[in-house]
């Protein structure tokens, strides 16, 4: 075998030729984006029966870097967008509930629907992994005043979701969730909050609680809730053996346990879906914190070394805090599959026991 | 010319010009990547993303079947670039392997098996073999689009030289 074969073998080997399957999907796609301004590939993150719909408005610019990011986590190319969309599904739904926990005001009043309580924006870094392969990284800003997650290179992009409003309390999460599919409008331009494009459809507004063992405990000696001071919160969460496997600490700058790390499992129904894929069931999630109990992080991990990590900065707030009043209570969670049941509505100040109702 | 696709900038036209030249890119890419066709398809997709970004930034009348195949050729440098980065730091090559290509001729019998043998090359030889013998070009040109030294050039065509003789006679790369 000369430089003679090898030339004449793949010079003159009959090329391949393209499947019709490819053809179309190819034009499509280019029409797609000849025609519009952006590609719509809509994705639902759920978590813990809570619902983000992000719906993607991306440019041509996006679309070799989704596309190369699918490929490199070895999934075939017709659940390439459809992954992608996941992961930003999850990134957002993530992202929300834990950026409007660590940035929601102590002073609890009762947000109008549509119009949430949280204020002004947090930064966050979302990294999801797939199959130990691929990495994807986002960066952006959450903005509480209007549902709005930028990312930081596409800051003419939004995302909005479904899921408006998430706190901690009494050992559970509540969210608080429309149950109609927020619809996007058109892209916003030169870094403009034109908000009068985006146009969502209101519906009944709804806390969904979420039963978390021992949350609340937890959280309260991880910051010190109960305990004299910080230190000593942490040495009794270092005693506690079983506690421990789930719980690590950070040291960042020199100082003890200046961040803490907390695991707990996920109801059943906490999944990562797409629109026509198979749902991506997040299998645990840990929450890192600081001394204030304020969430830094999130990690939520599932099969095939799945793995999106959430990284807030900027905040302002402690996170202990009761859903407000005025609001319908749904529980989801182990032996809580209803989604539209009706609960009870619970004034603010109540307590409300963390046991979950069976359906 | 891809006249199709710089004529008239309409949609239309790009999808007329992207019927017109789809097979015979994808062809060439094909080639390029040793008839992988799932690496083909992707990197005629990033091709013609480019192309039509190009084409909505105005510069439809650069968009010519040289500028694809460029194009293409970019990405799949980019891609099997990207890989060799990736197996490097799986997998420590054996020195032993290498050796004189010029020194041993094996009986060439099929030309679709060595093709396809040109799957199983490290990702670098497989971007020096592409432009070597697909693309013709000169180890000195090669060198030039993968910025190598021409001396690397010529070590990844031997060694590519030594693992298809493996691939072809012992069925796998030692």
């Amino acid at each position: 075998m000369n430089d003679d074969d090898l030339r004449d073998a793949l010079q003159h080997t009959p090329p391949l030729q393209t499947t019709p399957e490819f053809t179309a999907a190819l034009e499509q796609q280019l029409r797609t984006t000849s025609t519009a301004n952006v590609l719509e590939p809509s994705g639902v993150g759920t978590l813990n029966g809570a619902t983000a719909n992000a719906t993607q408005l991306i440019d041509t610019h996006q679309v070799p870097m989704i596309e190369m990011t699918a490929r490199n986590i070895g999934i075939s190319r017709t659940k390439r967008r459809q992954f992608w969309t996941a992961a930003i599904a999850s990134a957002a739904c993530v992202a929300l509930i834990v950026g409007v926990v660590a940035n929601r005001n102590q002073n609890e009043t009762a947000p109008a629907a549509g119009n949430p309580s949280g204020r002004g924006t947090v930064r966050f870094l979302a990294i999801t992994t797939y199959g130990g392969k691929a990495t994807n990284r986002l960066q952006g800003t959450l903005d509480f005043s209007h549902h709005i997650i930028r990312f930081a290179k596409r800051p003419d992009a939004i995302y909005a979701a479904t899921v408006t409003e998430t706190v901690v309390w009494n050992g559970a999460l509540y969210s608080l969730v429309n149950t109609e599919t927020v619809v996007v409008g058109g892209p916003i331009r030169n870094g403009d909050p034109k908000i009068a494009s985006v146009t969502a459809r209101s519906s009944q507004m709804q806390w969904v609680r979420i039963p978390l063992p021992n949350i609340e405990k937890r959280f309260r000696l991880a910051v010190g809730y109960e305990a004299q001071s910080p230190a000593i919160a942490v040495s009794e969460l270092r005693r506690d053996e079983t506690r421990a496997e789930h719980l690590d600490n950070r040291d960042h700058n020199g100082s003890e346990a200046s961040h803490f790390r907390l695991r707990f499992p996920v109801p059943a129904s906490a999944t990562l879906n797409a629109t026509g894929s198979t749902p991506i069931v997040v299998e645990s999630m840990e929450y890192w914190l600081n001394r204030s109990g304020q969430v830094l992080e999130i990690d939520a991990q599932g099969p095939r070394n799945f793995r999106s990590s959430i990284v807030f900065s900027d905040y302002g707030k402690p996170n202990f805090l009761r859903p407000p009043a005025g609001y319908p209570i749904v529980e989801r969670g182990p032996g809580t599959d209803n989604p539209h049941s009706t609960g009870t509505s619970v004034p603010a100040g109540a307590t409300v026991t963390t046991s979950a109702r069976k359906p | 010319m891809l006249s199709e696709l710089s004529d008239t900038p309409t949609e239309q036209s790009f999808i007329d010009g992207y019927r017109a030249t789809l097979p015979e890119l994808f062809g060439f890419v094909a080639r390029c990547v040793g008839g992988d066709r799932l690496l083909a398809e992707d990197l005629t997709s990033d091709t013609y993303l480019a192309a039509i970004t190009a084409w909505r930034d105005g510069n439809a009348d650069a968009i010519t079947q040289p500028w694809l195949r460029g194009v293409a050729r970019h990405k799949m440098i980019d891609r099997l670039r990207r890989l060799e980065r990736e197996q490097r730091k799986l997998a420590i090559i054996d020195a032993s392997n290498v050796d004189d290509h010029n020194d041993t001729s094996l009986a060439f019998a099929d030309r679709d098996a060595l093709v396809r043998a040109t799957q199983q090359l490290t990702p670098m030889q497989r971007a020096v073999v592409a432009l070597r013998y697909v693309e013709d070009l000169t180890i000195v040109d090669v060198a030039a689009a993968l910025e190598l030294s021409v001396s690397a050039v010529d070590s990844h065509l031997r060694r590519a030289h030594t693992a298809l003789r493996t691939i072809l006679t012992q069925g796998a790369p030692s």
